[in-house]
């Protein structure tokens, strides 16, 4: 199975990628990560409920992430329909600590739990904006189960980014 | 009776190497993060370093807790990355070895 990841960094080496258990890391450069649609193939990343259900329906757009605390169960019956990715960035939760690290473990919980009832297709990414947040995919695939899902679901998790 | 203790060996690298007192405050972090009981099962230990990697000792059973806590662990800024899980330090070393041989330009 071949494993893929996303950093926020704007360049990555892909021997590196090799190293950790990665067919290949893609940088911000490769993909846009981006606060509104854009004209080029870009993946989501917004509080907004508005903005991510219509960007649901670009063909432009490759997944979102879900930036705010509002997670609405239409907007990923659209996502699972339209087969756009339900982002999940475990950076959220391994540069967090206290509170904050509790309160984005469970949202990222949610997130899974309703997408996995959904039907939508998941994808887990490290989204690391330097070194120290860099992880293995074997941390990955433990994160993924963290989150709830079984090995099976994780394995999909890893991958699917790199379709 | 005393029956021999089964072990995993994590080698894992460190995202800098410029920090002091890393290992010592590795482990207090482990614990910080696994909690007291966890942590007494697992037993995790620093047991040997290979350049820029090392590796850390868990009892069988809990490699994947370590794994998990390792994600979440920081020190001093630095994050950890696993590269591999063994039953046996050789085979980490070889790895360890394989690992600084190959080019890396980051």
């Amino acid at each position: 199975m071949k494993y893929y990841d996303l950093v926020a960094m704007q360049h990555i080496d892909n021997t590196l990628a090799a190293k950790l258990g990665y067919k290949k890391i893609f940088a911000a450069c490769d993909i846009g990560i981006v606060e509104r649609p854009v004209d080029r193939s870009y993946i989501l990343r917004s509080a907004e409920p508005g903005t991510i259900f219509k960007a649901l329906g670009d063909i432009n757009c490759r997944g979102v992430i879900f930036k705010g605390n509002e997670l609405i169960k239409k907007t990923l019956e659209k996502a699972a329909s339209n087969g756009k990715l339900v982002i999940m960035p475990v950076s959220e939760i391994t540069q967090a600590s206290g509170p904050t690290f509790m309160r984005n473990v469970y949202r990222l919980r949610s997130i899974f739990a309703y997408s996995k009832k959904s039907g939508a297709e998941m994808a887990i990414i490290s989204l690391a904006d330097g070194d120290n947040g860099l992880l293995s995919s074997m941390q990955m695939f433990e994160l993924a189960r963290f989150l709830g899902a079984n090995e099976t679901e994780a394995k999909a998790m890893l991958g699917s980014i790199g379709d | 009776m005393i029956t021999k203790r089964k072990s995993r060996y994590i080698l894992v690298e460190p995202s800098s190497t410029e920090a002091r007192q890393i290992f010592t405050m590795l482990e207090a972090e482990l614990l910080r993060i696994l909690g007291q009981i966890t942590y007494t099962n697992a037993s995790p230990k620093v047991v040997a370093q290979y350049g820029r990697l090392f590796a850390v000792r868990v009892n069988r059973g809990f490699e994947k807790n370590a794994v998990l806590a390792l994600s979440f662990a920081h020190v001093q800024g630095i994050g950890f990355r696993t590269i591999k899980i063994s039953g046996t330090l050789k085979t980490l070393k070889e790895c360890a070895k394989q690992y600084s041989l190959e080019p890396d330009k980051h």
